[in-house]
């Protein structure tokens, strides 16, 4: 189990839970601000299986396209190890 | 020895020393002849030198060895050798027959008179110039503080005691009770003030806490073995730990209580709580005594508001958080109906847990 926090450009972010939940990923979302520039962000919490993370990443790099700004930055990705995973 | 057998002991031999004092002191002023001092001052001073002389030699070499002496204190250590009874005692002791015992004896009548007169009345200013006795303001602060919340606690509790005992009347009692209570909480919360304003003062109550509790508990022991309940072995093996205690840092003691407070985190748990839960599972985690802290977030299946929680996990508390969440977040079934076909979904918290490389606090 790997869990992707993912900071996405608020404008994108509607794109990418969208096309996310469309596979039956399961998202959390949190209101976020970015440190640096201060523009609004939006954290993305999802839970995934080993064998379904290069799917979901791929989903968020899709929606995420590098902005003509190079300067700017739509998303960035974080994949951190779940030791446990449990509904209760 | 009991207690008070010590100190009738002790104020026996005190007072002892303190008679053969007076009687050395008395014996000498019968024996020698002022004038003779006046007489005598060149060997007076030699003695003097040579006396300030052997003590530096002494002091500043051997203060070297072991674990040696801080820098300033060695000229207190130096300046206060304080001469008195022995010497003059034994310079009379001397048989008359012996040619220079007039020398001899004005030379430690002066030496003494020195020591007392010149280096015991400058002690003081020099123990101050060497910063040894260091007393902040605040320090100073305390004292009267804490001075005056023990002195209106007492006068609370002793009226307190003459009213319980029919000394003072009900009707002055209540009118006044009121007015020595409040004294006593302002006064007690002026010196909690103080102590959180200066980490210092804190420190030096820390100090003195740890002094008393480690003398207490060598009494104790003392009376154990007086009782016989102990042997003289076991005694003195936690006697010597106790004497180790007494004589360490209370830097170490401060460190190891503040050190046991922190309890180290292992693992956080992220975990995904629906609104109606949240405040059981807040109320069910704060009497294990977590700490978390929450996020509003919003799950997008549902868009429903949710909250995320970050649990910090001390060790081996992982199982007593998880059996808490599952207690606080039931598992409900909901069937959404604005959905197309009618969906069944489950309802409940959502955790993930991770380990947690390094954690501090600061």
């Amino acid at each position: 189990m790997k869990m992707i926090i993912a900071i996405i450009e608020n404008n994108l972010s509607a794109d990418t839970s969208t096309a996310l939940m469309a596979e039956g990923f399961r998202i959390t979302r949190l209101a976020s601000t970015g440190g640096f520039l201060r523009e609004g962000a939006t954290t993305l919490m999802i839970g995934v299986d080993d064998d379904q993370l290069e799917r979901a990443l791929e989903i968020i790099r899709k929606t995420t396209p590098p902005s003509d700004d190079p300067e700017r930055i739509q998303s960035t990705i974080y994949v951190i190890n779940v030791k446990n995973f449990r509904r209760v | 020895m009991s207690a008070s057998t010590k100190i009738l002991v002790f104020n026996f031999w005190e007072i002892a020393a303190f008679l053969a004092n007076s009687f050395v002191f008395l014996l000498i002023g019968l024996q020698i002849d002022l004038r003779i001092l006046f007489e005598n001052w060149p060997v007076i001073l030699v003695a003097i030198i040579a006396v300030l002389a052997a003590r530096a030699v002494g002091v500043y070499t051997f203060s070297n060895l072991g674990h040696g002496v801080p820098k300033q204190y060695k000229p207190v250590l130096f300046w206060g050798g304080l001469r008195g009874a022995i010497s003059l005692a034994l310079a009379i002791s001397l048989p008359a027959s012996i040619e220079m015992r007039s020398d001899i004896q004005s030379m430690a009548f002066g030496v003494v008179l020195f020591t007392l007169l010149v280096q015991g009345l400058t002690m003081q200013p020099l123990i101050r110039r060497m910063k040894l006795i260091q007393q902040s303001e605040k320090q100073q602060e305390y004292e009267r503080r804490h001075a005056r919340a023990v002195m209106s606690k007492a006068a609370y509790e002793r009226l307190e005691n003459m009213q319980a005992s029919g000394f003072l009347s009900g009707h002055v009692w209540e009118s006044i009770s009121p007015i020595l209570k409040d004294h006593t909480e302002k006064t007690a919360q002026a010196v909690r003030n103080i102590l959180h304003e200066d980490p210092e003062v804190e420190f030096d109550e820390y100090k003195t806490a740890q002094r008393e509790a480690l003398m207490t508990q060598r009494s104790t022991l003392s009376g154990l073995v007086r009782d016989g309940i102990i042997s003289e072995e076991t005694f003195s093996k936690i006697a010597a730990e106790i004497d180790i205690a007494l004589t360490e840092s209370p830097v170490n003691w401060l460190e190891s209580t503040h050190q046991n407070e922190t309890t180290s985190i292992s693992g956080l748990i992220a975990a995904v709580i629906q609104e109606q839960d949240l405040e059981n599972v807040v109320e069910n985690l704060s009497k294990l005594d977590i700490p978390i802290v929450r996020m509003s977030s919003a799950g997008e299946f549902l868009g429903r508001r949710n909250t995320t929680i970050l649990i910090g996990v001390p060790e081996n508390q992982e199982g007593n958080i998880i059996q808490a969440l599952q207690k606080s977040s039931k598992m409900r079934v909901e069937i959404l109906s604005d959905t197309e076909e009618n969906q069944e979904i489950t309802i409940g918290a959502t955790l993930f847990s991770f380990d947690v490389e390094r954690y501090e606090e600061l």
